[in-house]
């Protein structure tokens, strides 16, 4: 679907039409799509030029089926930073790609987010937790802050928006996540792969380095 | 929601370079966007990268010096990846003057590794996603490998260059503990928030000059490192395999030799001795056999303190083929201040291996100021142990010299454990 930025103008266009929030990428405003309007809430600070592989288009696959990469969110808290890609499959479905120092974790939306009622049930390291069939460790808990967006998002990003992110694992590379924030819960399953595994396409080409 | 946000800031990334709040001096990224803290490469003050204003966040307390082995900047291949060094921290034991150094690693690809270079020891690390669950208090098994315990303690930051992926300060304590199986470590580090493992590599101080193409002299090692693979045991283990099948080599080929090992008498003879040069020509007799070994040896009983000597050869009358001959006697003994002495032997021989069956005789010269009966025979297919023994000690030695050396190195190594 195509749109007009209603700051500049410029063409905007959302490749899912679960989209409900974008960037301009002319004039970096923050555009939230109700229905057929849209509105601007400000701009993305000048952000992002980050040294990640990925880019708004990039292409990948998962579980036999092809993915692109059509927004991102960066997400910081006091030990790092890293950044949610939102992953469309060619099948309609979606995925989030979390990219962290070199970790790229593909996951998906899982029903269970009934039974989390507060981040405060899950602060015990270690504690297990079952996901669906899966029983989960808890590895991490982590109070986080939205710091950057890019992209379209299937929900309305807000500079600073603060959560708690709990991270859990299972053998095998197997990695669930629970994410609490004033608005709802959220759980997301998934695993951990190697970046070749992936079979990235249309990657961003990063100063100093060689292509790919 | 509008009372949780904060004003947006945070523009991390956008800056590869920019002022140090502290000094003023520039600072310049390597990962910019991807890092969270840097060093001022001028004063040494601790930059948070997540805030607008490059907020001081830490500043040197205690001068540390800190000259790292590879610089920051430098770009160098492992494990089939390029590496940036885009930072190196210092640290140190908690209670003793013990340092060593971490260089963290980048590529945009592949994320961060840590190369660790303890007193010429190097390790390449990189963060665990599986992680093990049941550590004992000796060790656990993990990856296939059995890991035993090897140190715990704090680790204090000392010294920061460069940037990081998370906020680094001077003063830092984490706990940790390793565990090694060599070449491989794992290590954890339990702080605020949770445990981080990683599993580690043992490199060759040659092989990371060679990877960042370093031009300076590696710091070499004093003692064994906590993962280095331990150089004797694969000798140790080689050998005693070797040594094991020589052995059963060995033993089958005695038992064979030993079983057609006749041990026949071909020709003898008692030469009476004049005391001048004497002449043996013996008369024409059978080897027997194909093949076979020969020994033919002297004997004068009654030697004593005197010596003689047989040189001459065996010849084969029909292919005219001579094997040569030489034994010396000589024998001397006596009594000194009470002790009876003796030295020397009233024997001697010569032996040939692979002679050929068929006529011989025996020509022999025998000189010597002895007049003792010199006895003279020819021996087919004796057995001969002393070989037998000699290979039995040569196998045993090897792999036991190797294996000494090799509790030695494991015993040097645990000496630096906790």
């Amino acid at each position: 679907m195509e749109y007009a930025c209603p700051n500049c103008g410029a063409p905007l266009k959302f490749m899912s039409s679960v989209s409900v929030y974008t960037t301009c990428t002319f004039c970096n405003s923050m555009v939230v799509r109700r229905d057929i309007n849209l509105e601007t809430f400000g701009r993305v600070s000048e952000l992002l030029k980050d040294m990640s592989p990925f880019q708004v288009g990039t292409t990948g696959r998962y579980d036999g089926k092809g993915f692109t990469l059509a927004g991102r969110t960066k997400v910081m808290y006091p030990k790092g930073i890293w950044s949610e890609w939102w992953a469309l499959f060619d099948d309609g479905s979606e995925g989030w790609l979390a990219e962290s120092q070199g970790f790229y974790m593909i996951s998906f939306p899982h029903p269970d987010s009934e039974k989390f009622k507060s981040p405060s049930d899950l602060t015990h390291l270690g504690s297990e937790v079952r996901i669906g069939d899966d029983v989960y460790k808890i590895d991490d808990v982590k109070h986080v802050k939205y710091a950057a967006s890019e992209g379209e998002l299937p929900f309305v990003f807000e500079p600073g928006m603060k959560g708690v992110s709990v991270d859990l694992r299972a053998p095998g590379g197997k990695f669930a996540s629970i994410f609490f924030s004033s608005r709802e819960t959220q759980v997301f399953v998934g695993k951990y792969q190697p970046f070749e595994a992936y079979q990235f396409n249309n990657l961003r080409e990063i100063d100093g380095w060689p292509a790919r | 929601m509008a009372g949780q946000q904060d004003n947006p800031k945070t523009p991390m990334g956008g800056v590869s370079a920019f002022a140090c709040k502290a000094c003023g001096g520039q600072v310049q990224l390597l990962a910019p966007g991807q890092t969270l803290s840097a060093a001022c490469s001028h004063c040494g003050a601790i930059i948070d990268l997540s805030d607008d204003n490059f907020r001081v966040i830490s500043t040197f307390k205690s001068k540390q010096p800190f000259e790292p082995v590879i610089p920051i900047g430098t770009r160098g291949t492992l494990e089939g990846h390029t590496w940036e060094c885009i930072g190196a921290v210092l640290r140190q034991a908690e209670g003793y003057d013990y340092f060593w150094e971490e260089y963290l690693l980048f590529n945009p690809w592949q994320g961060f590794r840590f190369l660790v270079h303890n007193h010429g020891h190097w390790s390449l690390v990189g963060m665990l996603v599986d992680y093990p669950d049941n550590v004992s208090h000796s060790g656990m098994h993990f990856d296939g490998h059995s890991f035993k315990r090897f140190t715990a303690g704090n680790a204090i930051v000392a010294g920061v260059l460069g940037e990081f992926y998370w906020q680094v300060h001077y003063g830092d304590t984490a706990q940790t503990a390793d565990y090694i199986a060599p070449p491989y470590m794992l290590s954890v580090e339990v702080e605020e928030g949770g445990m981080i493992w990683s599993k580690g590599t043992y490199l060759e101080r040659e092989t990371v000059k060679e990877a960042f193409q370093l031009d300076v002299v590696m710091p070499r090692p004093h003692a064994p490192g906590m993962n280095q693979p331990n150089p004797y045991k694969k000798s140790a283990l080689l050998t005693m395999i070797v040594g094991g099948i020589g052995l059963v080599l060995a033993l089958v080929l005695q038992v064979m030799f030993t079983g057609s090992a006749t041990n026949t008498v071909a020709y003898s003879t008692v030469i009476n001795r004049t005391g001048a040069t004497d002449t043996l020509v013996s008369p024409v007799f059978e080897l027997t056999g194909a093949s076979g070994n020969v020994e033919v040896r002297a004997t004068a009983y009654d030697l004593q303190n005197s010596w003689v000597e047989a040189s001459g050869y065996l010849h084969n009358i029909e292919t005219l083929e001579n094997y040569g001959v030489e034994a010396g006697l000589e024998y001397y003994s006596g009594v000194d201040g009470g002790e009876s002495w003796s030295e020397g032997s009233k024997s001697g021989d010569q032996f040939h291996n692979m002679v050929p069956g068929g006529k011989y005789e025996l020509v022999l010269s025998i000189s010597g100021e002895s007049t003792a009966p010199l006895k003279v025979e020819v021996v087919r297919n004796v057995p001969f142990f002393s070989n037998f023994l000699a290979l039995l000690i040569f196998l045993v030695i090897v792999p036991g010299v190797y294996f000494i050396l090799s509790r030695n190195f494991e015993t040097r190594r645990w000496a630096e454990a906790e």
